[in-house]
């Protein structure tokens, strides 16, 4: 067992994970970077890859959105491998009144927050996505709206960051971990032992679990996500599209059963599959995916676009999203335990925010001072 | 369809008939849900429609398959074709698809998976190209329709299937250009080993052989068709000569001229459902690849769910129906207690002959084997995935980048994550694996499985029917 | 078809198999494209379009694809039936005045 050290360790090989690797690595810290299963093998290879404005609450959050879908253009510039991004923009569609009248609220409000935003009527609706349902009473439209592949998206940065120096290790598992009242002192797997001055613990669902053994607790529960993927079709669907009623869901935090709202999100991905989604439904660690959650998933879906009845439905799964009780990440340094740093619970924001998150993490530790305050999103607010 | 049985069934092949007919002797109630047109599996699916309809057949496991069908049809045994389990809810219920009904969720006390086998293939540029076909798929085309792949043909590849294809070309009248086999002539001849057992499947093997040579067409061992060619459709092909590591011979490329190819390397076993389900598999080489691992009884890890016939290991038709009879009996015996005294002794006559199978089987699966060096020397343009249209070069690449691993090459390239989940490219992908320096010290994988198993109209998730959840 | 037996030397008879598809192999006619073609009833569509000559049945980007393997695994044959996009021509029987469409343009 040989002792390996380094000046960041960072346990999870998801987005967040090796955006933080690939930012760290640009400021020329040293990393390593532990994923016990495959890079993307998560909650990061079983969700859509969805960089909504419109659906972040307006203020910090959107602010962050914001600034994480410019590095997503940059990114796609920098990095080695293709993330498949695409500002494509995104629609709301609004099924009923009620749809209407809560979208036109939230949208003056994000014009107010900075966001590229309108409104359009049905027909003008129509005429961008002609295959959208003609019953839908229009929807909300901001250019700015992309998607990524997110496993391509880990993979790249992963692969960014080891060009730049950093070291990738798939397959290894943080089995243990122990403390000095000065820091963290050891990272043990099954082969090695790991020594750095700063963890990073960006491991989703599974930090708690990972956290318990530096004593903590950090709020981050499992919130199931099942998505439908459709065979690959010829283009069906321009634009990112979310319903109306599915941002009611996400933002409905009593313990539901799951997607009572019937909302669903939609892209075409450049292979030409459509990724339905998704519940949002509290079922402990379990990832299957339910008869019910599909066909809540189908209605929905064909009551948006009518011609999906028709197409083959070629797998489904399940993700964990990392949930927190407020809808925020947990980020930043926690003073009970020096040394560690945390960078989860991004529930269904994780694929939109990680590169900021990466990157303010990346400042942390460079810098000190993060270039966005990360006091909201401290550990001790749930303590 | 009622939403309870005791014993679901899936696949109406010879292992599912065998387990339907010992269960119902023992009044349990079984429904059986096969995807085929019609119950019998692809080996019934080899008889002609017309010897069918009048049950003529000669000794062997397709006769004793015809006399369970007509058993079950007598004895009124609930046989849904065209229907597939491609899901489960983790605890025991299946989702069902058939056509034109929603999707369904059904309970049993029981579940046999006897979802049998398919062929798997060593990829050369062109064997996507229209007039290239299995040797399973052209056999079930003239056996099963009278309808000839084409008026001449190439068939080549490993295993006892090639063969029984020529035969059969021959019987309708077709030509056949060559019949290409991987093996070396010598490597036949360890069915030596399992005598006397076996001298009636050796006596056949040796007449089939005379029946060819008689017809002109010598096998050509040690050979493989290493590309084919055409604008639009198959035109031509090239073959080549192997050395002893079974790598393509430069120089002994030959151009051969033909409209139809059949092509493949045995048989896989289909434990997709089983692994969704949470039963565990192994791999075991002589078994076919990676194969469900049961019980003495046919029960798998997951407690209730049993498997029979191909899923448990390659061995032919025989095999199917021991295995099916004795989870049959394992089964009734699980939810009626002990069995009588007659039914334990066939058990034990039942176990003893299985071990002779499971030794033939062996066999056929080292025959059909193909080595290291076959998968080293695929072309880099050639298509590994059909679905995708993934290349090796980009899984070659996906590995250069140390995505190595079965579950991150698929990540990376998209490979087995088109329409058939990996079916026809998984277990090509993971020889290639294997076989490559960087990436064979991660050992056999098996692609992750995910519901549905197979694809499903969306509209069959619109509107859920009575009895469902 | 692991089983080399031979179905030429009959020994073994059966009264009723109840296979009543099977039990009558009724001309029937398909359309293909808008183009009658003969088949027989107890068939399989991939075995009608074969044996009239449609070797290609659909195209995966630019790629014609026929049929391969024959028994419900590899995708490659689908075909739309009586309107209904994706099924497997391999999988799906032979019903008289059936309708297919064939995506190959």
């Amino acid at each position: 067992m040989a002792n390996k050290t380094s000046d960041v360790l960072i346990i999870g090989g998801g987005v967040i994970g090796t955006a933080t690797a690939y930012y760290l690595s640009r400021r020329k810290i040293r990393v390593v970077l532990l994923e016990k299963g495959e890079l993307a093998g998560g909650t990061s290879g079983a969700c859509d890859g969805l960089i909504f404005l419109q659906s972040k609450k307006s203020g910090l959050h959107l602010q962050m959105a914001l600034k994480s879908q410019q590095l997503y253009q940059e990114l796609a510039e920098q990095l080695p491998r293709s993330i498949h991004y695409q500002n494509k923009g995104g629609l709301v569609v609004m099924e009923t009144e009620q749809d209407f009248k809560a979208l036109q609220a939230s949208v003056h409000t994000q014009q107010a927050n900075g966001l590229e935003v309108d409104i359009l009527d049905s027909r003008d609706l129509l005429a961008m996505e002609p295959h959208l349902s003609p019953k839908l009473l229009g929807a909300s439209f901001s250019p700015l709206d992309s998607q990524v592949n997110p496993i391509a998206a880990a993979q790249a940065l992963a692969l960014g960051a080891q060009a730049l120096g950093a070291t990738i290790l798939a397959g290894t598992e943080a089995l243990d971990i122990t403390r000095t009242s000065q820091g963290i002192d050891t990272v043990r797997t099954r082969q090695d032992r790991f020594q750095a001055s700063i963890v990073v613990l960006a491991a989703g669902v599974q930090t708690p679990a990972i956290a318990r053994m530096l004593g903590l607790e950090p709020p981050i529960t499992p919130r199931r996500g099942q998505i439908l993927v459709t065979e690959s079709l010829p283009p069906l669907l321009g634009r990112c599209l979310l319903s109306a009623r599915y941002l009611h869901a996400k933002y409905q935090t009593e313990n539901g059963a799951g997607n009572q709202g019937g909302g669903v999100s939609m892209e075409q991905s450049e292979s030409g599959n459509l990724l339905l989604g998704s519940t949002r439904e509290f079922a402990g660690m379990n990832r299957r995916t339910t008869l019910s959650g599909l066909q809540t998933i189908a209605r929905a879906a064909a009551g948006i676009i009518p011609a999906l009845r028709d197409v083959q439905v070629i797998r489904s799964f399940a993700g964990l999203r990392p949930y927190t009780p407020d809808g925020f990440p947990i980020l930043g340094r926690v003073p009970e335990c020096p040394g560690l740093i945390l960078a989860a619970g991004h529930e269904g924001d994780g694929i939109a925010l990680a590169p900021i998150t990466g990157r303010l993490i990346a400042e942390l530790i460079a810098d000190g001072v993060p270039s966005i305050p990360l006091d909201a999103f401290s550990y001790e607010r749930f303590h | 369809m009622s939403t309870k049985a005791r014993v679901i069934i899936v696949g109406a092949g010879l292992a599912g008939m065998a387990a339907a007919r010992s269960l119902t002797e023992h009044d349990v109630k079984v429904r059986i849900i096969d995807e085929n047109p019609h119950p019998g599996g692809q080996l019934l699916r080899t008889i002609p429609a017309a010897s069918r309809s009048t049950g003529l057949t000669r000794e062997g496991p397709k006769r004793r398959g015809l006399a369970l069908l007509s058993r079950l049809k007598s004895r009124r045994v609930e046989i849904h074709s065209q229907t597939q389990v491609v899901g489960s809810d983790g605890a025991g219920r299946v989702w069902v698809d058939s056509p034109r009904a929603p999707l369904q969720e059904l309970s049993a006390d029981r579940i046999l998976l006897a979802s049998g086998a398919r062929e798997t293939f060593l990829p050369f540029p062109g064997w996507t190209l229209p007039g290239v076909l299995s040797t399973g798929g052209a056999q079930l085309l003239i056996k099963g329709s009278g309808v000839l792949p084409a008026p001449e043909m190439v068939i080549a590849g490993s295993g006892p299937l090639p063969l029984a294809l020529a035969r059969e070309v021959l019987k309708y009248k077709g030509r056949i250009t060559a019949l290409l086999d991987e093996s070396r002539l010598v490597d036949s001849l360890e069915l030596l080993k399992l005598l006397p057992r076996q001298l009636p499947r050796l006596l056949q093997g040796i007449r089939l052989q005379g029946r060819l040579l008689r017809a002109g067409v010598l096998t050509r061992h040690q050979s493989r068709i290493i590309e084919a060619r055409g604008d639009e459709q198959l035109a031509e092909c090239t073959m080549a000569g192997l050395d002893s590591s079974g790598a393509p011979v430069p120089g002994s490329e030959r151009t051969l001229r033909t409209p139809g190819l059949a092509v493949g390397c045995g048989l896989v076993p289909n434990i997709e459902l089983g692994r969704e389900m949470g039963c565990r598999a192994g791999y075991n080489q002589n078994k076919g690849g990676w194969v469900l691992l049961v019980s003495e009884s046919q029960e798998t890890s997951i407690s209730g769910i049993y498997a029979a016939g191909e899923p448990t290991g390659i061995a032919g038709g025989n095999k199917a129906l021991l295995e099916g009879e004795i989870a049959g009996l394992a089964i009734a015996s699980s939810l009626k207690g002990r069995l009588s005294r007659k039914d334990r002794r066939r058990l034990a006559r039942l176990r003893k002959r299985l071990k002779q199978e499971l030794d033939f089987g062996a066999f056929l699966c080292r025959l059909a084997r193909i080595p290291a060096a076959g998968y080293a020397s695929i072309p880099k343009e050639t298509i590994i995935c059909r679905c995708e249209q993934i290349r090796l070069a980009e899984i070659l690449e996906s590995i250069h980048l140390g995505f190595s691993t079965m579950a991150s090459v698929k990540k990376a390239t998209r490979c087995g994550m088109g329409r058939c989940q990996g079916r026809t490219c998984a277990p090509i992908l993971q020889e290639i694996l294997m076989t490559h320096p960087d990436a064979a010290s991660n050992g056999p994988a098996p692609l992750s499985v995910r519901s549905p198993v197979k694809p499903v109209a969306l509209e069959s998730l619109l509107e859920p029917k009575e009895g469902v959840r | 078809m692991l089983d080399n037996d031979s179905d030429s030397d009959i020994k073994f008879h059966m009264s009723d198999l109840g296979v009543t598809t099977h039990s009558r192999q009724d001309k029937v006619t398909i359309y293909v494209n808008g183009l009658a073609v003969p088949a027989s009833s107890g068939g399989n569509v991939h075995a009608a379009l074969q044996a009239a000559g449609f070797q290609i049945l659909r195209r995966a980007g630019l790629e014609p694809r026929g049929i391969f393997c024959g028994m419900g695994v590899c995708y490659d044959c689908l075909i739309t039936v009586n309107g209904r996009p994706g099924q497997r021509a391999c999988m799906t029987p032979v019903h008289d005045q059936m309708e297919i469409q064939l995506d190959v343009d």
